[in-house]
């Protein structure tokens, strides 16, 4: 042994190592470290293995952590929510009702931006809403390692949990291994308000893209019964939002435009698909207006120059985004979609909403200016 | 974008459920201590404005509860303490690397439970030791000590140094 073997040898403590496992050196201390367990085959085989359990505890431990809150009673703390007159008091059995109520209250700080308008009912559903959700089922799992770690459960499994918990079973899982991906889990979450899957795929570089899929109240279905197609980049992110009726997907990945087009493009052939066979659900809602007169698709918002033609053939409307999206810098919004919804309602029935005119889903829109559309006004 | 408290609870929540489940086991006994957390998080609501660290928050909450949880049990009459039930209660079966997992699972077990919150708090999620020690309070030493004695045996047991008598294969 070296003469600075021995010294470090003395130096270096049991602690150490876990410290330097744990990231809880200091810069010069932790090099320090490095310099020992470089010489000391031992000591950083243990200090691997230290943190090959921590790698391990997540892939025991990750399948718990998840936001497994009764739907009726998330439902039913909204609709407290929304009656209750004053802001800030809480209702009685929204107190008992808790974690629906906990997660409520976070529902509606960000669907509100914060302020809680007195009389108007919670709008849960708001395209907006889901994407915001999404994004942060995201980055929350991103943040918690879960996504990087293997305790991901099996697909097959988030779809038996979405079929208990009153989603709808028949919500296939899409394959994805034409593009590269396989599905290595995935979970139920909260999303606005309702139960939505939110499935892992990786492919073999182990990259990670992540679909939501939920199944929107009828009454957002209603009232916005318009399709649309909405892309997004931000920190890095790309996302992609669009909605068949009474559904709403969101595919997530750290992924250019052009490439999460084409992922989005394998999902939506494989719902389309579905929609025509035995999954009535994901088909084309009775309600659903021609994609044209829907409100401002990514197509839209940058002036294309001819209309898509259908909302059953999404994948032309991907091809026009796609050229039209290199235009728009990263962090900015390519369509107005995602402003906040305004609520559509009848004077006389308040918050029974009411679809849209449809003289005003003719209306063009520009990007910029997204003005509340119904008898309203504002 | 500055979140409200209760949207930080919110995001707390998968975090404080692993935890529970972790240490404690996956039952619904350990389900309802975790709304228990949220409800009386919630129902505290006017002394959110002096929570620094929400998640600090939950967490001694959560112990808290479950220390009382116990000392009920104990008085109530003797009852198999909730790990022992729970973990024999826990299949695998289908994890992936399983062997490996479930030896790391059966060390999990193994530790006394100021080991395994030291190591789960640490290793699963994620807190820096001088989070922990206030969490727990107990001094940053005593949390490295803790720390280094339970991974120690993780590691033994993974190493098949402390086997028990009967392997179960698949």
């Amino acid at each position: 042994m070296t003469a600075r073997t021995t010294k470090l040898s003395h130096l270096i403590t049991e602690r150490d190592i876990h410290a330097y496992v744990d990231g809880e050196l200091m810069p010069a201390r932790r090099a320090q470290v490095e310099a020992y367990l470089a010489i000391q085959p031992e000591d950083a085989a243990r200090a691997e293995f230290y943190r090959a359990q921590n790698i391990g505890l997540h892939a025991l431990y990750d399948r718990y952590a998840v936001d497994s809150l009764p739907i009726s009673l998330i439902a039913e703390a909204a609709n407290e929510k929304g009656r209750s007159d004053r802001v800030g008091r809480w209702p009685k059995r929204l107190l008992q009702s808790l974690p629906a109520a906990l997660l409520v209250s976070g529902l509606i700080a960000t669907l509100a931006g914060h302020q809680l308008a007195k009389d108007t009912p919670v709008t849960l559903t708001a395209s907006e809403a889901f994407l915001e959700d999404a994004n942060d089922v995201y980055r929350r799992f991103a943040a918690n390692g879960i996504l990087n770690a293997a305790g991901e459960i099996q697909a097959s499994e988030a779809r038996r949990w979405l079929a208990e918990r009153h989603a709808d079973p028949r919500l296939p899982i899409p394959d994805l291994t034409a593009v590269g991906f396989e599905a290595t889990g995935g979970r139920v979450v909260e999303n606005a308000g309702s139960p939505a899957a939110h499935l892992v795929y990786r492919d073999e570089r182990g990259r990670v893209v992540t679909l939501h899929m939920t199944k929107r109240p009828s009454a957002a279905a209603k009232r916005e019964a318009q399709s649309a197609l909405t892309f997004l980049r931000r920190d890095g992110l790309s996302m992609f939002y669009w909605e068949t009726g009474t559904y709403g997907y969101a595919l997530i990945g750290e992924f250019t435009r052009k490439h999460l087009v084409e992922i989005a493009a394998t999902v939506m052939g494989q719902l389309e698909t579905g929609a025509e066979g035995e999954t009535p659900g994901i088909g084309v809602g009775k309600r659903r207006q021609p994609q044209a007169a829907g409100p401002i698709s990514a197509v839209k918002a940058v002036e294309a120059t001819s209309e898509p033609p259908s909302a059953r053939k999404p994948a032309l409307d991907i091809d026009k985004a796609r050229t039209a999206g290199e235009v728009v810098p990263d962090g900015k919004r390519l369509s107005p979609l995602l402003s906040p919804v305004p609520e559509i309602r009848s004077p006389a029935t308040g918050s029974d909403a009411s679809p849209l005119p449809s003289k005003c889903a003719d209306e063009p829109k520009k990007a910029d200016s997204v003005k509340p559309c119904g008898p309203s006004g504002a | 974008m500055v979140d409200t408290l209760g949207q930080q609870f919110t995001v707390q929540i998968p975090a404080l459920r692993r935890y529970a489940k972790a240490l404690l086991g996956n039952s619904s006994e350990v389900e309802d201590l975790v709304q228990e957390t949220l409800t009386r998080a919630l129902t505290k609501r006017h002394v959110w404005d002096r929570v620094r660290d929400v998640r600090a928050y939950l967490f001694t909450t959560l112990h808290n509860l479950y220390a009382d949880w116990v000392g009920k049990q104990a008085r109530q009459g003797p009852l198999t303490p909730i790990e022992n039930v729970e973990w024999q209660l826990h299949q695998h079966a289908e994890q992936p690397g399983s062997l490996a997992l479930r030896d790391l699972e059966r060390g999990v077990r193994q530790l006394p439970t100021e080991q395994r919150q030291v190591v789960l708090l640490v290793g699963l999620e994620g807190m820096r030791y001088k989070e922990v020690a206030e969490l727990l309070e107990i001094p940053i030493g005593t949390v490295m000590s803790r720390l280094s004695r339970g991974r120690e045996t993780l590691r033994r047991v993974m190493e098949g140094e402390e086997r028990p008598n009967v392997r179960r294969v698949k």
